[in-house]
């Protein structure tokens, strides 16, 4: 029989998938148990963890103005960075998918290149920008534009242009993928039957790429709200966000039943993201 | 009364010439093909028609109209696309009526006018499936309601049939057809298939690497191939390189020293000893029955390879000098066939030696 | 009777057809700035950043690769992203070779499962990792950071190289088969040559995300060793200078190269 066992794991792939499936066990799905009783058990401050079970942690997140302050902020920022990614980003991807030039890999590599750049890299040079004294007021002030510098950073407004900046290829990387899929001469025809430039945009490209625009918008979303690197860096030690909080909490309070709260909070956020888009592709690919 | 004029069209992309200044004059209501093989520039000929490319030179103009320089949005003119190119995410009706929306029409004006559309393709009540839920037969019969529901000047069919099994693309020729002349529609069929070109026709227009080879009637073009590659182009033929051996009434050309034919038909100025190219379709040469004596009727050769095809066989005969025909003939049930290696005559009526000459 | 393009029509149309070009080379500049302003910061004279620099020096990088805490970062991430891209590289080519072509059950939601840590925020695990590497007592070693890098680079190399199995005609293996090759002969004389370009894109992903990553790294290192990302984050929070821009901008060369050759070599945007 141990010969006939071997044959089964050979044939059904599982011998191939065991290594994988062992560290994906090991150290993705046991930590993320290990993590749930820590965040109902209450913190003692000088002790550690309690060992009272509480929601006491739960409750206070989403109780206290403080919190809900930073998870509204963290909702609203992977919002706008994804209507921006999606608004910057479009015409990028649509010029990218429909250029015939031989430079096209050369100009898909200018997109991937900022994207596999070391995350801290870029937001140093954002900093370098958006600073009191960076080169942006800089530029305003000798324009004239403004007299005194402006504050760009550790606020919402340098947030936003930092992530916007650094989840704009991702967002251009689905939407490529989504317009490819249309068929050049579905636009061609919309031409013919008399559409100009703009109603083809309205009532075939846009539509016909929505699918791309929520897959695209919900993974920026999904990024811009897990995001730790660049807020800590772009919104310093004070502006906080829900990443930047637990890791706080991890590393600097050392209250790890409330962190462990928080990032089951940020976690149940990301997967019912996640999980509707995939509903909703769905709905989409049924429909067409 | 839309005509449709194109004088000295010009395209090249980088170094290939496309389109080589290509004229025709396609007169009100009739159905002109442009036949060719692939490459052969009548997709691109097409498409600057359409407006959706641009030529690097000549003119275009539908009725009284230049259009040569207009976008594709201005010219009125209906496009099928050999892939259908139907709008996946609207209905059918929507797809109808898409054209007529852009031409600011009244609800109660677009519903008649895409009903009548519809019904004219034989889709009435498939007004709210989407495009994949339709057959392909169904789908392609879309794009073409869509084409003419805004009743453009022109109709442009850009293969419209090759995506379609052989069964149905019968079928749809007819239909194509029967519509273009209901619609009295000037119409430009590409496409690459001769019989297509033949059953459908006006005119046919001939094409081999984007320059004009002959324009004509099917039967004109069939019969009366202007040149070679016209000649070679429709049917499994025979070409051979020849000269012009005797003029008039017992004109007739030599393909060797040994091997002569007489001809019907010769180019027009042709003088005795002109290199011409000759042409003979392998159903017009005949094998000579072996048992009947010909004297020295036909040409004298040898069998060199048989095989049965159910209705038709192929013959391989050897002639004097080396030169080959390919000959194809019905068979009648029960007929033997004569063995390989055995000695035939061939014969070929002079109105089926087609001579064309050799620029 | 012919007519050349009228004078207004091709004004109009270049200046119409120009509109979206020059969008997008605005759009791509606008990707690479940083970068570019990193750069430059580099190679000012002064001891505090400026743009464009003033008076131009390698200075600072010889200051830089002179630091031996920055080598011992370099190395140390080095190693890390070389022993994790070996370990993911087989896990990873194994699993997607098994998901295309063995009967696996519930293979979509295996492949799902496998690409979760893409999108599950990595904090999240980082943060689980932290407490759980606590518990097990390994925490701080590079071990234990060497299988949490394992699991977050596996996704890029199953996705590059399903990418291009899906393309490898397994047919090719089974005539390997009939004419006398062992399964695993088979499989290196088919189906890998085949696969290569997936194997090395999905190499050069798991390499970058390993060597760069912060937000996992952060949490498990140890105090006295730490990898390179770590160090110029801890750098950055602690105020900027042109050393940083000048350790920064020897990383963008590196990537930049990487991805050149990556290009050159298999085609890389393919597999973006």
């Amino acid at each position: 029989m141990k010969a006939g066992g071997r044959g089964w794991l050979e044939r059904s792939g599982l011998g191939l998938l065991s290594p994988s499936l062992l560290v994906l066990l090991a150290v993705f799905v046991a930590p993320l148990l290990f993590l749930v009783p820590t965040s109902l058990h209450p913190y003692v401050p000088g002790q550690g963890i309690g060992t009272r079970w509480t929601l006491e942690n739960y409750t206070d997140i989403l109780g206290d103005s403080f919190y809900l302050t930073i998870i509204l902020r963290t909702l609203a920022l992977g919002l706008i960075v994804a209507a921006t990614t999606f608004v910057i980003g479009y015409p990028l991807a649509y010029f990218l998918a429909r250029t015939r030039s031989r430079l096209r890999p050369w100009l898909i590599i200018l997109v991937v290149f900022p994207l596999l750049l070391n995350l801290v890299v870029r937001s140093f040079g954002w900093i370098v920008l958006l600073a009191n004294r960076g080169l942006v007021n800089d530029w305003l002030i000798a324009l004239g534009v403004i007299e005194e510098p402006i504050k760009l950073l550790f606020n919402f407004t340098g947030l936003l242009i930092g992530l916007s900046h650094i989840f704009l290829p991702f967002m251009v990387l689905v939407l490529i993928g989504a317009i490819q899929n249309i068929p050049r001469d579905v636009e061609n025809a919309a031409l013919t039957l008399g559409a100009s430039r703009l109603e083809v945009l309205t009532k075939i490209t846009l539509p016909l790429s929505l699918p791309g625009i929520l897959s695209g918008g919900i993974l920026v979303f999904v990024l811009t709200i897990s995001a730790l690197v660049t807020p800590r860096l772009l919104g310093g030690p004070t502006y906080q966000v829900m990443s930047t909080l637990i890791f706080d909490e991890f590393l600097k309070v050392l209250n790890w039943p409330r962190g462990a709260a928080m990032a089951f909070v940020l976690t149940a956020i990301v997967l019912l993201l996640v999980w509707a888009s995939a509903r909703l592709a769905q709905r989409l690919a049924t429909r067409r | 009364m839309s005509t449709l004029e194109i004088a000295h069209l010009t395209k090249s992309f980088g170094q290939v010439l496309a389109v080589d200044s290509f004229s025709l004059r396609v007169e009100h209501g009739t159905f002109v093909s442009l036949l060719g093989p692939s490459g052969c520039g009548k997709s691109t000929i097409l498409r600057m028609v359409a407006g959706l490319l641009e030529p690097d030179s000549g003119l275009i103009r539908v009725g009284d109209r230049e259009v040569t320089w207009l976008p594709p949005n201005k010219r009125k003119i209906g496009l099928v696309f050999q892939s259908y190119a139907l709008f996946p995410h609207m209905s059918v009706f929507e797809n109808v009526a898409f054209g007529l929306r852009r031409q600011r029409l009244d609800e109660a004006a677009i519903g008649t006018r895409v009903g009548e559309a519809l019904e004219m393709v034989r889709l009435s009540g498939y007004e709210r499936r989407l495009p994949k839920e339709l057959s392909g037969g169904q789908q392609q019969r879309v794009a073409l309601a869509r084409a003419i529901a805004p009743q453009p000047s022109l109709l442009l069919l850009d293969e419209p049939l090759s995506n379609l099994d052989a069964k149905l693309r019968d079928l749809m020729r007819f239909e194509l057809r029967r519509l273009q002349q209901e619609l009295a529609i000037t119409t430009v069929f590409v496409t690459h298939d001769q019989e297509e070109a033949l059953t459908m026709s006006d005119q046919i227009c001939v094409l081999s690497e984007g320059r004009l080879h002959q324009f004509g009637t099917p039967r004109e073009i069939y019969d009366h191939p202007a040149t070679p590659f016209v000649a070679e182009f429709f049917g499994r033929s025979n070409g051979f390189e020849g000269r012009i051996a005797a003029l008039g009434d017992h004109a007739s050309v030599s393909l060797s020293d040994a091997v002569a034919l007489k001809t019907a038909h010769l180019p027009e100025g042709a003088k005795i000893g002109d290199a011409v190219h000759v042409t003979i379709r392998q159903e017009s040469v005949t094998l000579l029955d072996p048992g009947a004596s010909h004297g020295d009727e036909g040409i004298g050769g040898t069998l060199e390879l048989v095989s049965f095809a159910g209705a038709t066989a192929q013959f391989l005969v050897r002639v004097a000098g080396g030169i080959e025909f390919n000959a194809e003939t019905r068979v009648s049930r029960g007929h033997a066939l004569p063995d390989a290696g055995s000695a035939v005559r061939i014969s070929v009526a002079p109105a089926d030696v087609i001579v064309t000459a050799v620029k | 009777m012919t007519s050349k393009p009228p004078f207004k029509h091709r004004l109009a149309r270049s200046l119409g057809g120009l509109g979206l070009p020059v969008y997008a080379a605005l759009a791509l500049a606008f990707l690479q700035l940083p970068v570019i302003i990193v750069a430059l910061a580099s190679l000012t004279t002064r001891s505090y950043l400026s743009v464009p620099p003033v008076g131009l020096t390698l200075e600072w990088y010889w200051r830089v690769l002179g630091d031996q805490s920055y080598i011992d970062a370099i190395l140390y991430s080095l190693g890390l992203a070389v022993v994790t891209t070996t370990i993911s590289l087989v896990f990873g080519t194994a699993a997607a070779y098994a998901l295309v072509r063995r009967k696996v059950p519930g293979s979509e939601a295996i492949s799902a499962a496998l690409m979760a840590p893409l999108v599950f925020p990595a904090v999240v695990i980082a943060v689980a990792l932290l407490q759980y590497y606590t518990l097990v007592g390994v925490r701080g070693t590079f071990g234990a950071l060497a299988v949490a890098h394992v699991l977050i680079t596996l996704p890029y190399v199953v996705r590059s190289v399903l990418a291009s199995i899906a393309g490898a005609d397994p047919a090719l293996e089974e005539a390997a088969r009939t004419l006398g090759a062992d399964a695993w002969t088979a499989f290196m004389k088919t189906t890998l040559p085949l696969i290569r370009p997936g194997l090395v894109a999905g190499a050069i992903f798991s390499f970058i995300v390993s060597f760069d990553n912060v937000p996992v790294s952060i949490f498990l290192v140890s105090v006295r060793q730490t990898t390179l990302p770590i160090k110029i984050f801890t750098a950055v929070e602690h105020g900027i200078d042109p050393g940083i821009a000048a350790i920064s901008t020897l990383l963008i060369i590196t990537t930049g190269l990487v991805l050149f050759l990556a290009e050159r070599w298999v085609g890389f945007h393919r597999f973006a």
